[in-house]
């Protein structure tokens, strides 16, 4: 080895020896940055937007001296910790959780009566209020909010509770509003995002003629024909083949369906419907009072056990034929939200279920081999994880309705793939969440193919367990959700493919007060609260003995270090 | 012969405790998860009354104890049910059979198309070592190995499906299309078989050709190939007759390990092109907590792979007279 480039092995490794320590002191010293407690956020495995906006709080929440951890779970383990936390106090050390990050339906979907969430009443396992939230006013506003039928006093009383869930920073802080693109052929007309709904493919077609197939590509395979007993996957079929008494439209007002029309008693407890005459079931049966008498007296009962049987149960004491096209219901209590709850399950046939007992429903052929519903598209064949294809009907009620001569849901489980089929015209329609902006931009740039964004109702949300012994302080809570930069969230972090969340509720709600808001973004703010919910700054300030001394002598002592090394060659050689 | 059929009876013998313990296992290890099928169905269904659930599970007896089920479960399969899905209500066997066809479809083909090109490539590639040739396969089989398919059949579909139209994007057919005759029907299954079994072959041929190659150049470096030599018989001969035969023994033993893969199907292939196979659904019962489904599948790979175990012993032991037994 010639002495120069020994002398530059000399400056390298000195230079390399040197820069060790200051790294190792650089790293250090921000573990040591102090905080005053560590708080660990829950979010679902798979919800990438969660994830996203995990690492946008987890810098803030630093500069308000929080420490958050996350737990990605899986969708089979999030209830338990919920649960936990619900019943026993558990936090996320004990196994429950102490804040959930994700969307979460707060504000009911097409009613404001989120009775089960945020009433005292509906903590775990009365209702899904498991942040343990209970205010004696909200709950004095919910119960009256049941007994008034007029939409503007409703929109007062729902405005005053987002008001409180504001001020009180709980139970959950609203960080955005996730927009969906949905993708699909060009020549399709006729969709309408419709809020909260499950609105089938009916009034859909190919520039407004007639015939073709039209196909869907969906994620997940159907897991039940009848979506009664869970319904993921559910959604891109099942609302083309069943039918509902009432629906509700894109403003969330109540429209007609299988029922024309409908009366309500003066003391709001007898609900009477009028059926269509001309509605058929796929097998050519007339649809009739019987089927709707029928399918409530079974969905009422607990041995049907599907997901909607416990809140139907709640609510309708008895469902009464009047004659063929004439049905009653009558209800244990008064409830203006009634008809979100109770109206909008699926009717099945008499003439098919008859005879089968309840707790045998979901085994017959039609939940899991052959559906038969009213709807404008009639089932041909399920093949698991490859596709579900549903025929035109013929003699649908809805005059000129529907388009297709077949309509399909094609199982992509990959998303690269589904776009890739959508690019080449191998599926009509797809549901593009988690895709990149790189992505989306690749389909914008395809002729064939267009957009429409859609506002989800459900907020991306900090959900709070109000039990944790530091969280059930509002001050926390306040520098929590003043230390949220939304507009950064939404615009650099989500890509533009959200808009910020202010409240429980957005514009697509009618009891929606755009002016009640949780404050903007300021980490000043923030520290102010977490001074008043008695957190000392000073404490944070880092010990005396500054990282530089200490690196200095790293410095020197590598050097010393690296010239002993770099010369040892040179006298172990003599 | 007497002490074979004792040897034959004990190995079938043992193998009973032998799927018992995988059973218990993995009805284990499934119960042990944190979560269960009912946590899925209702994730974050907030229109599903709680008090619901807990009688969902009362109905799926879910609140019996672990081994309570398992004797349930046990009893079931030993009278030929293996469950309904606790997920789509339909039984496991229905669906089974289905799965199975469309993966063996897959995996056979790729398999098959493997070899073929795997083995010629190897052999030329042991007897023309460090040709220009051999380098080129050796960069093929180290990209082979090296590439995750899953990323491969993005760039296939992608580069390949979209510029083509004749080759298709995703799945096993056309879905709603009507064939005129049984020829267009699998015409266009092989159409839609290209793009998976291109992926499907380059990972697998890659390992293959390497051993060919490795177990090539050690048989022909072997003192009965010179003896051939020696003799005068002519090189194709040496190379096919001699060399191939005994270099071709740990490539069979490669396929009967991979057996229980060709079985299983592979998860991402399946995924990538929208397959429907059996390891596909596996995973997603998994996820889905659908424990009859689970077990059901693991189940009956399981007992492959043991009786393709057992065939194998008893053939050697009837094939090598070395083997005690």
């Amino acid at each position: 080895m010639s002495y120069t480039k020994l002398n530059k092995a000399v400056v390298i490794i000195t230079v390399l020896l040197l820069a060790t320590p200051l790294l190792i002191t650089i790293v250090s010293a921000q573990e040591d940055q102090k905080y005053f407690f560590e708080i660990n956020v829950m979010t679902m495995r798979g919800r990438e937007e969660s994830q996203k906006t995990f690492l946008v709080i987890e810098e803030e929440f630093k500069k308000i001296g929080i420490k958050l951890t996350q737990d990605v779970i899986d969708g089979t383990v999030w209830n338990d910790r919920g649960f936990k936390s619900a019943l026993e106090g558990a936090t996320s050390a004990t196994g429950g959780y102490d804040i959930h990050l994700g969307q979460y339906g707060v504000g009911g979907t097409r009613d404001p009566d989120s009775f089960d969430m945020l009433h005292s009443d509906g903590r775990w396992p009365g209702g899904w209020n498991w942040w343990s939230f209970s205010n004696a006013d909200v709950d004095a506003l919910f119960e009256a909010g049941r007994l008034v039928s007029d939409r503007e006093e409703r929109t007062e009383i729902y405005q005053q509770i987002q008001k409180i869930t504001v001020d009180l920073v709980s139970p959950v802080i609203p960080l955005a509003y996730m927009k969906i693109a949905r993708m699909m052929n060009a020549d399709l007309e006729g969709f309408d995002p419709v809020i909260g709904t499950g609105h089938g493919t009916g009034e859909w077609s190919f520039e407004g003629e007639t015939g073709g197939i039209f196909r869907y590509a969906a994620t997940e395979d159907p897991v039940s024909l009848l979506p009664w007993w869970g319904n993921i996957g559910a959604g891109t079929y099942d609302t083309d083949i069943y039918e509902t008494l009432v629906e509700y439209d894109e403003n969330n007002i109540l429209i007609p369906y299988l029922a024309k029309d409908w009366d309500v008693s003066d003391d709001m407890l007898t609900y009477t419907f009028y059926l269509e005459e001309n509605v058929l079931w796929h097998d050519g049966v007339p649809f009739t009072a019987e089927d709707v008498v029928f399918t409530y007296e079974g969905l009422i009962n607990e041995d049907s056990g599907t997901t909607q049987t416990g809140r139907l149960g709640k609510n309708i004491a008895s469902v009464e034929l009047i004659d063929e096209y004439t049905v009653e219901f009558h209800l244990k209590d008064v409830n203006a939200g009634a008809f979100s709850i109770c109206f909008v399950s699926y009717i099945i046939p008499k003439h098919l279920f008859e005879g089968v007992p309840l707790s045998e429903w979901k085994h017959t052929d039609m939940a899991t081999k052959h559906p038969i519903g009213t709807g404008p598209y009639k089932f041909v064949s399920w093949t698991p994880e490859e596709s579900v294809i549903l025929d035109k009907f013929e003699d649908y009620w809805k005059e000129g309705e529907p388009s297709f001569d077949q309509r399909v849901s094609i199982i992509l489980p990959d998303k690269a793939t589904a776009l890739a089929a959508l690019i080449a015209g191998e599926v009509d329609y797809l549901v593009a969440t988690g895709y990149t902006e790189d992505q989306l931009d690749q389909a914008r740039d395809s002729p064939n193919l267009k957009f429409v964004m859609e506002l989800r109702t459900r907020p991306l949300m900090l959900g709070i367990n109000l039990q944790h012994p530091i969280l059930n302080n509002i001050y926390v809570r306040k520098a929590i959700s003043a230390a949220v930069p939304r507009e950064k969230l939404c615009n650099q972090v989500l890509e533009g493919q959200a808009i910020p969340g202010y409240s429980l509720w957005n514009e697509l709600y009618w009891q929606w007060d755009p002016n009640l808001r949780v404050p903007e973004y300021d980490i000043d703010q923030a520290k102010q609260y977490m001074e008043m919910a008695g957190y000392d700054f000073e404490l944070l300030e880092p010990d005396p003995t500054t990282p530089l001394s200490e690196s200095l002598i790293y410095a020197v002592g590598g050097l010393i270090l690296g010239i002993v090394i770099g010369l040892a060659p040179r006298f172990l050689k003599r | 012969m007497g002490n074979l059929r004792d040897y034959i009876i004990r190995r079938i013998i043992i193998c009973l405790p032998t799927l018992l313990g995988i059973s218990i296992l993995t009805f284990g290890i499934i119960h042990l998860a944190p979560g269960g099928p009912l946590n899925f169905m209702l994730e974050m269904q907030v229109e599903v009354d709680p008090e619901m659930i807990l009688l969902m599970q009362k109905q799926m007896g879910l609140d019996k104890p672990v081994y309570v089920q398992y004797f349930i479960w046990l009893r079931n399969i030993l009278t030929g049910n293996l469950g309904v899905s606790y997920i789509s209500h339909v039984p496991v066997s229905s669906l089974l059979s289905k799965f199975w066809l469309n993966t063996l479809k897959l995996s056979i083909t790729g398999l098959v198309i493997s070899m073929i090109v795997s083995v010629p490539l190897g052999i030329i590639s042991a007897v023309k070592k460090d040709s220009i040739f051999d380098n080129a396969t050796r960069l093929y089989s180290l990209l082979g190995v090296s590439l995750p398919n899953f990323w491969l059949g993005i760039l296939l579909i992608y580069n390949v499906a979209l510029r083509f139209d004749f080759i298709p994007v995703f799945g096993m057919r056309t879905i709603g299309a009507v064939y005129g005759n049984n020829f267009e029907a699998v015409a266009d299954q092989l159409r839609h078989m290209i793009l998976p079994i291109i992926t499907a072959t380059f990972g697998g041929s890659a390992l293959t050709i390497r051993l060919v190659r490795s177990s090539m150049l050690d048989v022909l470096s072997q003192d009965y190939i010179m003896t051939a030599r020696a003799k005068g018989v002519k090189e194709r001969v040496v190379i096919y007759k001699h060399a191939l035969r005994n270099a071709l023994l740990p490539v069979v033993t490669l396929v009967g390990l991979s057996m229980g893969f060709i079985l299983s199907g592979s998860v991402t292939l399946e995924t990538v092109f929208a397959w429907p196979g059996l390891g596909r659904y596996t995973v997603n019962a998994t996820f889905m907590r659908d424990y009859p489904a689970i077990m059901a599948m693991v189940m009956i790979i399981a007992t492959m792979v043991v009786l393709a175990n057992l065939i194998t012993d008893i053939s050697y032991a009837l094939l090598d007279p070395r083997v005690r037994y």
